[in-house]
This record gives C-alpha cells, sequence and structure tokens, in this order.
C-alpha cells in the first residue's frame, strides 16, 4: 500500500478523532492534517497539505525535535514530547493568548512508496491547568500553615510568659492574703463578742476568704487544658478524688468493672467539687452512687446521693460562674473541664430526694477494656 | 542461556552508544549537561526471580515501557527507583522533591515528563541495537506505571519471559546521582537471534 492509499481512507476517521492527527513524509512534508489541529492551530488542511512542517515552525529544526523526528523516521521507536520537557510541537494559542499543553507522541509508518510519520497531539491543557491550580492551592495552604505555626510559636512563647507572670502574682497576693486573713483571725479572737468591730472583722474575713478561693480558682483554670486529654478509668478517678474531699462518714458506692474517658487530665478535679458540694452542702449525705450506662450514642455516667437534692429553680443557674453556696466556681470548672473532649454534664435529680448529676460521654470517647 | 565476557561486552557497548545518545538528546532539551555513566549489564534468567530482586530490589519503580516486534521479540523498559525518579523531576522541572522514597505524590504531568525521559533513554538503546545489527523492528508505543519489577516482567508475555537482560547505568544532572536502568526482556530464541547478529558484527 502506498502512502496515498494509506491516507486516503483515514481523512474522515482522523477529522472525527478529539485530538490533533498530521502525517508528514520523509521530507517532513504535510500529507495530512486533521480538523481538530487546524482549529487549534488556525491553519486549514488546505494551507497545510504539502508544505514543510519544520518551515511553517521552524523551532522543529532545533535539534532536540529534529533529531528525534528523524530517529523515529529512520527506523527507531515511537517518541513522546511531554509538555513540560518542550515548548509545544505545533503552537496551537488559546483565546486567553497561552498556549495549549501538548502530549505528542511521533510514530513511523512504512509504506510500500516511502515512510511516513503520524504525529498524534493531545491537549492536555486543561489537566495541566488543573495539577497548577492543586499546586497553587497547596502552596498556599503550606505558607499558611507556615504562617499558622510562626504565631503558635509566638503565642506559646507569650503564653508561658503570661503564666510566669500570674503565677508570680499569684503566689505574691496569697501570702499577702494569708497574713491579712491570720491578722484578721488573731483580731477577731481578741475583740469581744457581739460588738460592732466584731461583726466588721468579720466581714474582712468573709470577704478575705472569697479573695483566696478565687485566686485559688485561677490556678485551677489556668491549667485546664495545659496539658493532652487521655484515658482515664472513672473508678480510681472517683476514689482518689473522694479520698480528697474529706467524706467524714459518707461512703461511696461505684459500679465494679473497667470504664475509662477520654478527658481532660483535671477529671479528677470534676468528681472532687460533686463529692466536695454532696458532703458539704447536700444535707446528710450518706451515701454516694456512681454508675455507668452505654447507650447507642452516648455513655452516661451518673453521680447520685441521697441528700436534700437541689431546689429546682436553681438547677438551670447551677453551672453558671459565681452560682453557689461556697465559691460559686467549683461546678463552672467541671463543665468547662468536661467540655474540652465534648463530655457534658447536668443535673437531673429532685428536690427531697438527693441530687442526681449526669455526666455525658459521647461513645467514641468511651472504653471498656484499659488495652484495646 | 548464558552469555560469555565478549558476548556481554558487546552488547554493553551497543547499550552505552544508545544511552550515549540519549544522553546527548537530554543534555539539550534540559540546557543541563548529563552524563550516563558506563552500564553494568547483566543477564538474568527470567524464572530466576531471587536473583532479579537481588539486583533490582522489591521497590516501586517508575516504568516506561517499549514493546517491539521483529528479528527479535521482547519489551523493553526504562525503570527509576522512586528517590531517583523524584530527584529527576525536582532537577528537570524545578518541583520541589518530595524526599517521602514513594511514588504517591507524582501527578500525571510528572508521569508524562518520566515517561518522556525513559522513552528517550529506550529508544536511544534500541535504535543503537536496531542501526548497528542492521534490523528493523516494529514497536507499540510507550507506555508509563509505578510497580515493582517483579511485577512488571510478570506483564510481559510468558514466552518473552525467559531471558532479561539488566543495564543499570547512573545519570547525573547538576551534581545529582540518578539512578536509572534498563531492561530487555526476551525469549530464548529472539536473544539467541541477538547474539548471533552480534556476533556478524564482530566477525
Amino acid at each position: 500500500m502506498s502512502v496515498a492509499e494509506f491516507i486516503r481512507p483515514i481523512i474522515q476517521f482522523a477529522d472525527l478523532l478529539p485530538v490533533g492527527v498530521c502525517i508528514i513524509d520523509e521530507k517532513k512534508k504535510v500529507r495530512l492534517w486533521n480538523r481538530m489541529i487546524a482549529r487549534w492551530s488556525g491553519r486549514s488542511a488546505e494551507e497545510m497539505n504539502g508544505q514543510h512542517l519544520d518551515l511553517i515552525y521552524p523551532h522543529l529544526n532545533a535539534p532536540a525535535y529534529r533529531r528525534r523526528i528523524e530517529q523515529v523516521l529512520d527506523g527507531g521507536p515511537p517518541t513522546i514530547f511531554s509538555s513540560q520537557l518542550n515548548a509545544p510541537f505545533i503552537p496551537c494559542p488559546l483565546p486567553d493568548g497561552r498556549m495549549r499543553l501538548q502530549h505528542t507522541s511521533v510514530i513511523r509508518q512504512d509504506r510500500a512508496d516511502g515512510i511516513i510519520a503520524i504525529i498524534i497531539i493531545e491537549d492536555i491543557t486543561e489537566l495541566g491547568h488543573g495539577i497548577e491550580r492543586a499546586r497553587s492551592m497547596c502552596d498556599q495552604a503550606l505558607e499558611e500553615v507556615e504562617e499558622r505555626k510562626k504565631v503558635e510559636k509566638a503565642l506559646l512563647f507569650t503564653n508561658r510568659k503570661l503564666q510566669l507572670l500570674s503565677g508570680i502574682t499569684r503566689h505574691d497576693i496569697l501570702n499577702e492574703v494569708t497574713v491579712l486573713l491570720g491578722n484578721a483571725t488573731f483580731l477577731d479572737e481578741m475583740l469581744p463578742d457581739e460588738t460592732l468591730e466584731r461583726k466588721y472583722i468579720n466581714t474582712i474575713i468573709r470577704s478575705t476568704k472569697r479573695i483566696q478561693n478565687q485566686i485559688s480558682f485561677t490556678s485551677d483554670y489556668e491549667g485546664l487544658g495545659g496539658e493532652e486529654p487521655g484515658w482515664f478509668d472513672i473508678r480510681d478517678v472517683a476514689q482518689k478524688a473522694f479520698s480528697m474531699a474529706r467524706p467524714g462518714n459518707t461512703t461511696l458506692d461505684i459500679q465494679e468493672g473497667c470504664f475509662q474517658v477520654f478527658a481532660d487530665p483535671m477529671l479528677e478535679k470534676v468528681f472532687f467539687n460533686l463529692f466536695e458540694n454532696a458532703v458539704r452542702h447536700g444535707g446528710g449525705v450518706t451515701t454516694i452512687t456512681i454508675r455507668y450506662d452505654t447507650g447507642p450514642d452516648e455513655s452516661v455516667i451518673s453521680v447520685a446521693d441521697d441528700g436534700a437534692g437541689i431546689p429546682a429553680n436553681f438547677r438551670e443557674r447551677l453551672f453558671e460562674k459565681g452560682v453557689g453556696r461556697n465559691t460559686g466556681l467549683g461546678l463552672f470548672l467541671s463543665k468547662e473541664i468536661l467540655e474540652i473532649t465534648g463530655i457534658s454534664i447536668e443535673e437531673a435529680g429532685q428536690e427531697g430526694k438527693g441530687a442526681l448529676f449526669q455526666i455525658r460521654v459521647p461513645n467514641d470517647k468511651v472504653r471498656s477494656n484499659k488495652y484495646p | 542461556m548464558d552469555l560469555n565476557t565478549e558476548e556481554l561486552d558487546a552488547l554493553r557497548e551497543l547499550v552505552n552508544i544508545g544511552v550515549g545518545k540519549a544522553a546527548g538528546i537530554l543534555s539539550e532539551m534540559t540546557g543541563s549537561t548529563i552524563e550516563l555513566q558506563i552500564p553494568v549489564i547483566h543477564l538474568i534468567s527470567g524464572d530466576q526471580y531471587q536473583e532479579i530482586e537481588a539486583v533490582l530490589g522489591g521497590e516501586h519503580y517508575s516504568a516506561v515501557r517499549l514493546g517491539f516486534e521483529g528479528a527479535f521479540t521482547g519489551t523493553a523498559f526504562s525503570i527509576f527507583p522512586a528517590k531517583s525518579a523524584d530527584i529527576l523531576i525536582a532537577a528537570i522541572t524545578g518541583d520541589e522533591p518530595d524526599h517521602s522514597g514513594s511514588l504517591a505524590h507524582f501527578h500525571s504531568i510528572h508521569a508524562e515528563t518520566l515517561m518522556e525521559v525513559g522513552n528517550i533513554l529506550i529508544n536511544g538503546v534500541m535504535g543503537s541495537i536496531t542501526n548497528i545489527l542492521g534490523t528493523r523492528l516494529i514497536y507499540t508505543l510507550p507506555s508509563y506505571s509505578e510497580e515493582p519489577v517483579a511485577k512488571l516482567i510478570e506483564e510481559a508475555s510468558s514466552d518473552q519471559r525467559e531471558n532479561i537482560i539488566v543495564a543499570q547505568t547512573r545519570m547525573f544532572i547538576q551534581n545529582l546521582n540518578i539512578e536509572g536502568k534498563i531492561l530487555l526482556i526476551m525469549g530464548g530464541k529472539s536473544l539467541d537471534i541477538l547474539v548471533r547478529k552480534i556476533q556478524e558484527t564482530q566477525d
């Protein structure tokens, strides 16, 4: 089959293809120029057929192109021109002036009366631009991460300085408060009963104790979220907190078995606050009971006592800062500690039947095996 | 089948000429001086997978494949270990190397670029062999994949897997040391023909 016989039947087929197709002969004369390459290049088949391709596109005479095209025409394997290592094989401008990115393959065909090279040009502009966009987004994200890291570092440094400053200040204030409280107490003991001076000094003592509590609270609050959360066994945490709460005759009844929650390391403080409130303000609490209940989405740790319970009108504001019989900070802090890992707390008891605190833990923060 | 020292030397010479041509083309294209080391040639029997792994390792390679048919028939591969492919892409494109030792971050434009580099290497070697031996072959279009070598070899047809000629070379671009290999996989008959043709050129 001659070159002409080979080309004639494929012209119509080549025009249907979504790629640019050009066939050149041994002298690099164009023998086929399909519709797609005509559209991309702005040069018609009539204009191109019979022309020397490297005269129309002189860059193809550069050694990097010429040698490889000739290698194919000399009988070598098909050759590929990628979009990154080469200028477009056939420059095809886009409406916005940029060039189409091309992936070009050059394949040899032997015919009875000569040799031809089939040049197939794939338009990979969208792919290339998509990758450029992705790369640009990636670079931007990396820059933002770097920027964020710098800010985090600066914040960490500032935070450490503030912690140091507040720690020293707290220590100094507490020292002065202790002196003030000690002296006020001495004065209180020295003054006769039922005098106006005694009344005033007792007001001073109460206020000073409140200041002492507030300062101690700032220390606790500062520690909130300071350490990474971890897995804590409720039984261990509750027993330790109970012993710290000076329970007197009150007993603790905890459900048997391992029940762990993923929480802030200050979790013990939550149980301490609940136990201390029960012992101090519970109205004759004799037993505190802890039970676990696992539902489909969340588990509930119930901390119940057999005291007087909490009045309904007080319940809604129970976890607000400053609400309570003592400092009004304990339950506020407890709620904040639990919220760090998505745990909530509410009071669901009835006045006269004892307090009932329900700690609701999402099931992905619960496990019943120490070494899962 | 075994090749004697003279035959291995002749084969190395052919591969070396091809690799030299490829280095010249790559240098022109990239504008950087690219040198390719004289290749080391091994002949491995296709069923000796342990030996293949010993020479080539079990890691993923960036591979360009080209099938050929004619006086001798087989498959040629140009392969780069992940680390070298990463350095090569960075050196050519200016992209940051990933240093992960994996090819997972490669996208299709990286693959397209590696395909061209691999294609140039294979074409250099195959062109050199066919020119000197005065024979013509029919080729498939090159294709690209990322696989361990054993998997690449398994994909060649069973009659071709009898012999694997491994040409191991190193490419130096801008003081970067990039490892690359050319594999020629062919059946016993094809290797016989290749060796006979090499002998004819030596006589």
